[in-house]
């Protein structure tokens, strides 16, 4: 299955090096959207369909948080799996992320073999659809 | 009694550094430090917390930045990408540092708000003033690089 994959951070190194281990960690995409934040995140979801997201917490304009809870509102978008990647360790707010609909988080720096378990568990891997 | 946290920011800024960019740190007296350029890069971000507010900065002679971009991406530090990422790739290394040092100083319970961090260009000259100041480590990337970085409670 290739997924339409979306990246939501600020920082532009950050987007490219998670473009960067999909492809080492061979998760196949049709397309890759990139997003600075959670505004420009959700016009670009508004748009196109997209299987997952990466989302960032810290960002300008909207953070990760309030994107993630306007998601969970949304009737078409609510289900799509979001997969958060920063660099907090507070369990506290990782708890709190996965009550508003978070489907995992990732702790930065990011592995590949941790990137592939992750989209694996979520959206299922080797398998054609 | 007044706690030190240079020894956790050495660690932490060894372990980000190696996992993050591939570049080894290695500690070195504050009073040791030289920068071997003119221009250094300053970058700073601001937490807000349950148990304290703070800072956290970064200085680095500039020459580093697309040397770190280039690692991070695994693209030649003399490309034109390296150079252009060379400010955000600083930016980055902060940010996962920031997270990684609050984490090992008061553990996962607490939550923090971290702000962006901000990049300010200065000079290499003076900055004794910093490296005198409490909770600060200063080290050496790839037996190159200068770094210091200092941690604030508010």
């Amino acid at each position: 299955m290739s997924l339409n994959i979306l990246i939501v951070d600020d920082s532009q190194i950050v987007r490219r090096v998670i473009r960067k281990t999909l492809d080492i960690a061979e998760i196949p995409y049709t397309e890759l959207y990139e997003a600075a934040n959670g505004k420009e995140a959700l016009d670009l979801l508004n748009e196109n369909w997209v299987d997952l997201v990466f989302t960032d917490i810290n960002m300008p304009i909207m953070g990760g948080i309030e994107m993630v809870k306007k998601l969970s509102v949304d009737d078409v978008l609510k289900d799509i799996p979001i997969i958060v990647v920063s660099t907090e360790g507070s369990t506290s707010r990782i708890d709190q992320l996965k009550k508003d609909g978070v489907s995992a988080y990732l702790r930065k720096p990011v592995t590949p073999e941790q990137l592939r378990d992750i989209v694996n568990d979520l959206i299922g891997g080797g398998e054609d659809e | 009694m007044s706690e030190n946290y240079s020894e956790i920011l050495y660690n932490v800024l060894e372990e980000s550094l190696e996992s993050l960019a591939f570049m080894f740190a290695e500690s070195i007296d504050t009073s040791d430090i030289a920068m071997t350029d003119t221009e250094c890069i300053k970058v700073t971000m601001e937490f807000t917390g349950d148990l304290y507010n703070g800072s956290l900065m970064m200085i680095v002679p500039s020459n580093i930045s697309s040397e770190i971009a280039a690692n991070i991406l695994g693209i030649e530090d003399t490309s034109d990408d390296a150079t252009d990422l060379g400010d955000d790739s600083l930016k980055e290394v902060l940010n996962v540092i920031c997270g990684r040092v609050l984490t090992e100083i008061s553990g996962t319970e607490p939550l923090f708000d971290l702000s962006i961090p901000e990049i300010e260009k200065i000079s290499c000259t003076g900055l004794e003033n910093y490296i005198s100041e409490q909770n600060t480590c200063s080290a050496i990337i790839d037996d190159m690089y200068p770094i210091i970085l200092q941690f604030k409670k508010y």
